[in-house]
């Protein structure tokens, strides 16, 4: 099977063969756990006939796999279960954190693959001027190593003593002061993206490096093409494939990380709910938000799959036209 | 008038894994309009002159001694962008990886007319139909993988031919293609550029298989040009013993039942300049005076780089080893 | 040189390539219908353009690949009914000697390998017989304490002859053994091989794209063309007609072959 429509029935069939592993895994981890659910709500020395009715009131009496079944049809038809918490319907709580979280990951992302594809051209061309310098070997290990919550330390001293004075103003809805709300997201995004920006810059200077090998770069500069032109016509078209790719794995670390910073600046998403729910053992909100975390990362990454399909197009698999 | 002049050059390439000496004072001119055919095998220097020809030498090379002119101006005296504007409008390049040479993320039309003067679509097509190839629309509209080598081969050279320049150094450019591609693409190559004037040097391993497109042959061994002729010149009367040995060694020229003498030995990676004849280790005709110095050209225009050239028709008649009958 | 028993022969072999998934599967045929018969001692050529199946043959041989149709015999018998027996028994040569050569093993080591693999034999005696089939190959014994890096190209196909012989197979399969090599080391290795064939006495197939080799070093020639065997010739009449137009064209083609000089 190939062109764009197998290709896409392929990546889509993959994305959903992915997620009923993970609800599987979610499931079967959550439901080893010793105590059970109904402990969050009885504590440790409550009697076995409580433990029923609560596991009858809780639908834990019924085999596992209809106990599954029922879940992943909850979250199907858009219900993601009860919190044992607050006895609230998790959607709603869910709606009301994952605007902070998704903005927060949308801005990482915005800042870190431009930015991370800058610098790693940069290094890459600069590299094969034959200038290169240890200083984008020590910045990207600098990337890899310091934790983000450490950045985030640093970028709000440094914004405070600039006299910055968003850096104190608490978190504001999106919808509410698209503007003011960017301007108070920009430092935790900048914390958050500054790991992810690492990973952009040295996958793009290896693609860079690779592309430098092959033949046609070899024409270009036989051909007498100028730096600039071989770089916009032939290595941003060739580095976009790891770039793209690179970028969706990275949304799995960008959401880890929103866990951290998401409690440095005190923004109420999605991050801070789970790690609450942690602590607080709320099962059903462990699962519905690693299942969240984990369909955005696939999402994500079916994403830059059909976009590579475009990018370059022998991933598109046509047939020879003639010999 | 003088194309190509170089000039006694020397380059040494410095690696992590080792020195080795790439060209070892190789001489070579060629003339508007001339097609020369280098010859050799790895380590003859050949592609390490085809690259310095055009300025590309890789950072790790280092030259030694000598220089390398086209249009009178040596390529190592120029700067950046004057480097540039001269592989633009003076120099092309093929290479043997046909499909790698053309960005496999572009269509074949739009690399194409990048490089041409009036880059309209009916400019681009004319050009394809002129190296040849056939249904020249789908062509235009196809990506590089979707070629045969031989087709890619095509649009390559077309491509370096786009501003007809003067000189077009085609690094074994049929190695990959298949035998009866390879000598369409071959004359297709001498034929284009005789059209255009411009000045071709293919290099390539196959010393019997060039022969006919070309106007000169060129052999390298060792970093040096150790013979040059018009081919019938070099093919029935080869002066140089390496040339001799090549001749004798290649498949296709013996009787039946007859026995292909090979070279004994393997070509040397020198690591510095040889001290004496670099072929001597291998030579059956070898005599004291070849390992302690270095031959200079004969004064014809052969240029045979051969202390004992002139004296080996008289000494040696080959002798005829019999071996197993087939 | 008829005996009753080929080493090896394919009878009206069909190999088809599948590709792409299940249920929309394309067949692609790389050979198709192909007889040849390769006698005890006899070198059969086996010449074609890239592509031309030329290749799977050999797979076929070597019971890499199955027969869609048809059946492929070794000494008499189905390949791969009993692939213990015929441990040893078959070897290839390839056109890069990396490819057979481990870069981390000492040569004696890699030639010695069929020889452990075949059965157990005293260590003395293993090293010399190795030592015996380097000389074979015209090689230094001391060759056997290096490493493939420190042999040229020529030297490191020589190790890989010596490896593909050293356990005395009865058939050799050498796929463009010769084609990576520099035009002065191809010589010395064809002429090794029709020098080994006529001491050691093994069949062989010699894979080419390069008919005036494969006409040198084989009794006989099979030209192949999009999948089918076109033409089969004695390679003493090839030197002066082919009857198949695309054998013409091989030679035609190819000023070296046509006679110049």
């Amino acid at each position: 099977m190939s062109g764009p429509i197998g290709r896409t029935a392929v990546v889509l069939a993959r994305a959903a063969a992915t997620m009923v592993a993970v609800t599987m895994l979610v499931f079967i981890a959550l439901h080893a756990v010793p105590g059970g659910f109904e402990s969050v709500y009885l504590g440790t020395s409550a009697s076995e006939t409580s433990h029923a009715t609560v596991r009858a009131m809780l639908g834990l009496d019924r085999p596992l796999p209809e106990q599954y079944l029922s879940w992943v049809g909850g979250i199907v038809t858009g219900d993601l279960g009860t919190s044992l918490l607050s006895s609230r319907p998790i959607v709603d709580e869910l709606a009301v954190r994952l605007p902070a979280t998704a903005q927060l990951a949308v801005l990482a992302t915005v800042i870190s693959v431009p930015a991370g594809a800058a610098l790693g051209i940069a290094a890459g061309v600069a590299n094969l001027r034959g200038r290169a310098s240890g200083l984008g070997r020590v910045a990207g290990a600098l990337s890899a190593s310091v934790p983000d919550f450490v950045v985030a330390t640093v970028l709000v001293f440094v914004a405070s003593q600039a006299g910055w004075r968003i850096v104190g103003a608490s978190y504001v809805p999106f919808a509410e002061d698209p503007l003011g709300s960017t301007a108070r997201m920009l430092l935790p995004a900048l914390s958050l993206s500054f790991f992810a920006t690492g990973i952009v810059a040295r996958t793009t200077r290896d693609a860079v490096l690779a592309v430098r090998a092959e033949p046609f770069m070899t024409m270009a500069i036989a051909r007498g093409e100028s730096t600039w032109q071989i770089v916009r016509r032939h290595v941003l078209r060739n580095v976009a494939n790891p770039i793209v790719t690179i970028g969706a794995v990275n949304v799995g670390a960008l959401l880890g990380g929103a866990l951290i910073i998401e409690r440095v600046f005190a923004i109420p998403g999605v991050g801070e709910y789970a790690v609450n729910a942690v602590n607080a053992r709320d099962y059903p909100v462990v699962m519905a938000t690693v299942v969240l975390g984990a369909a955005a990362f696939v999402v994500a990454n079916a994403l830059a799959d059909l976009a590579g399909g475009y990018i370059d197009p022998r991933l598109g698999a046509r047939r020879r036209v003639a010999r | 008038m003088t194309l190509l002049d170089v000039r006694d050059l020397a380059v040494r390439y410095d690696t992590p894994h080792g020195v080795s000496q790439a060209l070892d004072g190789a001489s070579l001119t060629v003339a508007a309009g001339e097609l020369v055919a280098v010859v050799g095998e790895s380590g003859s220097g050949k592609s390490t002159l085809g690259m310095a020809a055009l300025g590309l030498l890789p950072a790790s090379a280092q030259r030694l001694t000598g220089d390398l002119l086209v249009d009178g101006e040596s390529v190592f005296g120029l700067d950046p962008p004057r480097l540039r504007r001269l592989r633009r409008t003076r120099l092309g390049l093929v290479l043997q990886d046909a499909a790698g040479s053309l960005d496999p993320t572009r269509r074949v039309g739009r690399q194409l007319a990048e490089h041409l003067d009036r880059p309209g679509r009916a400019d681009v097509l004319s050009r394809l139909e002129q190296v040849r190839l056939p249904d020249v629309e789908r062509v235009a509209r196809s990506y590089p993988h979707q070629l045969s080598g031989g087709m890619a081969q095509r649009v390559a050279i077309a491509i370096a031919l786009a501003r007809s320049p003067g000189l077009l150094v085609a690094d074994e450019p049929t190695a990959a293609l298949d035998t009866e591609i390879k000598h369409d693409v071959l004359r297709l190559l001498a034929d284009s550029c005789r059209e255009r004037g411009t000045a071709l040097l293919v290099l390539t391993h196959d010393l019997t298989g060039i022969a006919a497109y070309c106007t000169r042959l060129v052999v390298m061994y060792g970093g040096r040009v150790v013979e040059t002729g018009p081919p019938d010149d070099v093919l029935e009367r080869p002066r140089h013993p390496y040339t001799r040995g090549l001749l004798h060694a290649v498949p296709g020229q013996e009787t039946v039942g007859g026995t292909l003498r090979s070279i004994a030995g393997s070509p040397p990676v020198l690591t510095g300049p040889s001290a004496g004849c670099a072929f001597a280790p291998r030579c059956e005709f070898r005599v004291d005076r070849c390992d302690a110095r270095r031959p200079e050209p004969s004064a014809d225009a052969a240029r045979v780089l051969c202390h004992r050239d002139g004296e080996l028709d008289a000494v040696v008649t080959l002798d005829e080893v019999p071996e197993v009958s087939r | 040189m008829t005996t009753p028993v080929p080493t090896a022969e394919l009878r009206g072999v069909d190999l088809d390539y599948g590709s792409g998934p299940p249920w929309a599967r394309r067949h692609q045929r790389a050979v198709s219908a192909v007889s040849l018969t390769i006698a005890p001692g006899e070198t059969v050529g086996l010449v074609g353009q890239s592509g031309s199946g030329k290749t799977s043959v050999g797979r076929l041989l070597l019971g890499l690949a199955r027969p869609t149709a048809g059946s492929v015999l070794f000494e008499g018998r189905p390949l791969g009914e009993d692939r213990r027996r015929h441990r040893g028994r078959l070897q290839a040569v390839l056109q890069n000697p990396a490819w057979s050569l481990d870069p981390r093993l000492r040569c004696g080591t890699s030639v010695a390998e069929p020889l452990t693999v075949a059965g157990a034999l005293p260590a003395d005696e293993r090293r010399r017989r190795v030592a015996h089939m380097l000389k074979q190959v015209g090689l230094d014994p001391g060759v056997a304490d290096r490493f493939p890096h420190q042999l040229s190209g020529g030297q490191q196909q020589r190790v890989a002859i010596a490896r593909a012989l050293v356990s005395h197979p009865s058939l050799v399969v050498f796929d463009e053994a010769v084609s990576a090599l520099d035009v002065s080391v191809q010589a010395q290795i064809l002429n090794l091989i029709r020098r080994l064939q006529d001491e050691v006495g093994f069949a062989a197939l010699f894979i080419s794209h390069d008919l005036a080799a494969a006409r040198y070093v084989s009794h006989r020639v099979a030209v192949m063309w999009r999948s089918e065997i076109v033409e089969v010739a004695d390679a003493a009449a090839l030197y002066h007609h082919a009857d198949h137009p695309y054998t013409r064209s091989l030679f035609g083609l190819e000023p070296g072959a046509a006679g110049r000089r």
